[in-house]
């Protein structure tokens, strides 16, 4: 029972760290990038693996977040210079990345024991295994640990910059006017996807991290009209998804990362009925600026 | 089958793959819808899942019907959410990609710990290993490429209307939306025939590349199919090549390796002498 009630505190922690930059990166219409950086981190993983020779987490993540990070810039680089539209952009560079990934493990696999599934795509099952130790003392699964940090990063990141944030997000023209440096803020939300989609790929898997990057943040802004709102309702349409896809599989049988991805979809599919039945005048006034 | 033949099935098998989905990829290319293909490579495994639960046959026969089906919801999804919720389509794709995989990883769990047998032969359909290809197999897929390229010279002047200036397409009497619904058939007949032979993420690449290198070196679109085709064909040479050569090496990456190096170096090519085509 206790590992169950880990299962869930662990999902909740991954919907709201992927809600939080998932929601700009639904304003800035870049919500494909955690798809992108999804695949794109898996030389980095091998690299990590290779050069450390070790599967803990202390040097996969950052080497996973690394090459994630360096695809996003590739592919704004493209964008920018090679005047490539946004999404063969991301194509290009991700399945790049992706097959040198491949490529590579396949190459060594005889030396090393580096398993795909395991490492790349892991599953929310297995989180109660591997514990966090201070000294010998057993202080919980290690995967809360680690989302848990990265929550309290994004926080303090979203607290202290959040006017760069805004204008950056709402009217970036403006914003550079003013002295922004677009770009870095930029490569910093990136950053931000990169460690969420590294630190929840770890943990459930990439699938989940796709869905809860897009569905929540979506199903929020079809009723929100602010960022702060916006960031507070995807969040919890995120864990609300969470309870109820693990309240779905575990009776069934099935596979809570799956059943938790349906049920982000019941919750949007439920919003916009509501919205569209009760609320038709919030769809007639849409701002161009949200959803 | 010696080894000879096996290598020569895999080749003209990849070969006519390849420059099938090179010239869907152009046509997608030029409708500005590229990611369609990875939002149907996801789409299918739902449908995959649901025929192997019905049929209880992991023959291609079977998977393949519910493939399409699922691939194309899947897309239609992504269409309603575009049309009916006015979300954008990036947000639009992440999502109908992401629940539909997730629905078919439920369904993968439910045959796992159901009783219903093992998903391993599935994961062939999904994640493609061009070394196992079967000769009719690549039958199928070369009827594919002679239906797409039929497609192409004969609806040549709708296609290049529509997808050039779909005002004046409609303004003169075409319909656009059977030259979308056309090219919709093409992707998905193209990506789930291509997904077991590159892998759900490796198919975008097939559709993506060789257009974005054409772009790069040519101007006019009917230079341009010819040129897709090429460089589809000479990555799929390289690919094998190598492949072969270090024994163990998975020959699908190694053509989207040669496919996007052949996108970077042209680009890095373009910068250095102020090219633009």
């Amino acid at each position: 029972m206790m590992d169950a009630l880990w299962i869930l505190i662990t999902a909740c922690l991954v919907a709201v760290v992927c809600a939080l930059p998932g929601s700009l990166l639904m304003l800035k219409r870049q919500s494909l990038m955690g798809d992108a950086i999804a695949h794109a981190a898996l030389p980095g993983v091998f690299l990590a693996f290779f050069f450390s020779g070790d599967r803990s987490p202390a040097y996969l993540i950052p080497g996973a977040a690394l090459s994630g990070w360096g695809a996003a810039q590739l592919s704004s680089w493209l964008i920018r210079k090679q005047n490539l539209g946004s999404d063969a952009a991301l194509g290009l560079v991700f399945t790049f990345l992706f097959a040198v990934g491949v490529i590579l493990i396949s190459f060594f696999a005889r030396q090393i024991d580096l398993d795909l599934d395991c490492v790349l795509y892991g599953d929310i099952v297995w989180i109660p295994l591997e514990r966090f130790y201070v000294d010998t003392t057993d202080m919980g699964p290690l995967a809360v640990w680690i989302l848990s940090g990265t929550l309290l990063l994004f926080c303090l990141m979203l607290w202290k910059g959040w006017k760069g944030w805004y204008l950056t997000t709402f009217d970036p023209l403006f914003a550079q006017a003013i002295g922004f440096n677009i770009g870095a803020w930029n490569s910093l939300l990136m950053g931000m996807v990169s460690l969420a989609t590294v630190v929840c790929f770890r943990s459930v898997g990439s699938v989940l991290v796709i869905a809860f990057l897009s569905v929540p943040a979506a199903t929020a802004a079809l009723y929100v009209r602010q960022l702060k709102t916006q960031l507070i309702h995807a969040c919890l349409w995120g864990v609300l998804s969470a309870f109820l896809g693990w309240v779905l599989a575990l009776p069934l049988n099935i596979s809570v990362a799956g059943g938790m991805a349906c049920a982000s979809a019941f919750c949007f599919i439920g919003v916009w009925f509501f919205t569209r039945k009760f609320l038709p005048s919030y769809n007639r006034s849409r701002s161009k600026s949200f959803g | 089958m010696s080894e000879f033949a096996t290598i020569f099935w895999v080749l003209a098998g990849l070969t006519l793959m390849g420059m099938a989905s090179a010239w869907t990829g152009l046509l997608l290319s030029l409708k500005g819808d590229v990611l369609s293909g990875d939002v149907i490579a996801h789409g299918v495994l739902p449908g995959i899942a649901l025929s192997f639960i019905g049929f209880e046959s992991k023959e291609i026969y079977y998977l393949m019907p519910g493939a399409l089906l699922s691939g194309w919801l899947t897309l239609e999804a992504r269409d309603w959410l575009v049309r009916q919720a006015g979300i954008r389509s990036d947000t639009a794709s992440a999502m109908a990609l992401s629940v539909s995989y997730g629905l078919g990883i439920v369904g993968m769990s439910y045959i796992r710990y159901g009783g219903k047998g093992s998903q391993s032969g599935l994961d062939r359909f999904l994640f493609g290993s061009a070394a196992t290809i079967l000769p009719e197999e690549i039958l199928f897929s070369s009827l594919l490429m002679v239906l797409i390229l039929g497609i192409i010279l004969f609806k040549w002047k709708e296609i290049f209307l529509i997808y050039f200036d779909k005002d004046w397409a409609r303004a003169v009497g075409f319909n656009p939306n059977r030259a979308d619904r056309l090219l919709t058939l093409m992707t998905l007949i193209c990506v789930v025939t291509g997904i077991q032979m590159a892998g759900v993420v490796l198919m975008s690449s097939f559709l993506i590349a060789p257009a974005v290198v054409a772009s790069i070196f040519v101007r006019h679109f009917y230079q341009r199919v010819f040129f897709v085709a090429l460089v589809s064909a000479v990555a799929v040479f390289a690919g094998s090549w190598t492949s072969a050569f270090f024994s163990n090496m998975p020959t699908g990456p190694w053509v989207v390796v040669y496919l996007s190096l052949m996108a970077f170096g042209g680009m890095v090519w373009r910068r250095i002498f102020r090219h633009s085509v």
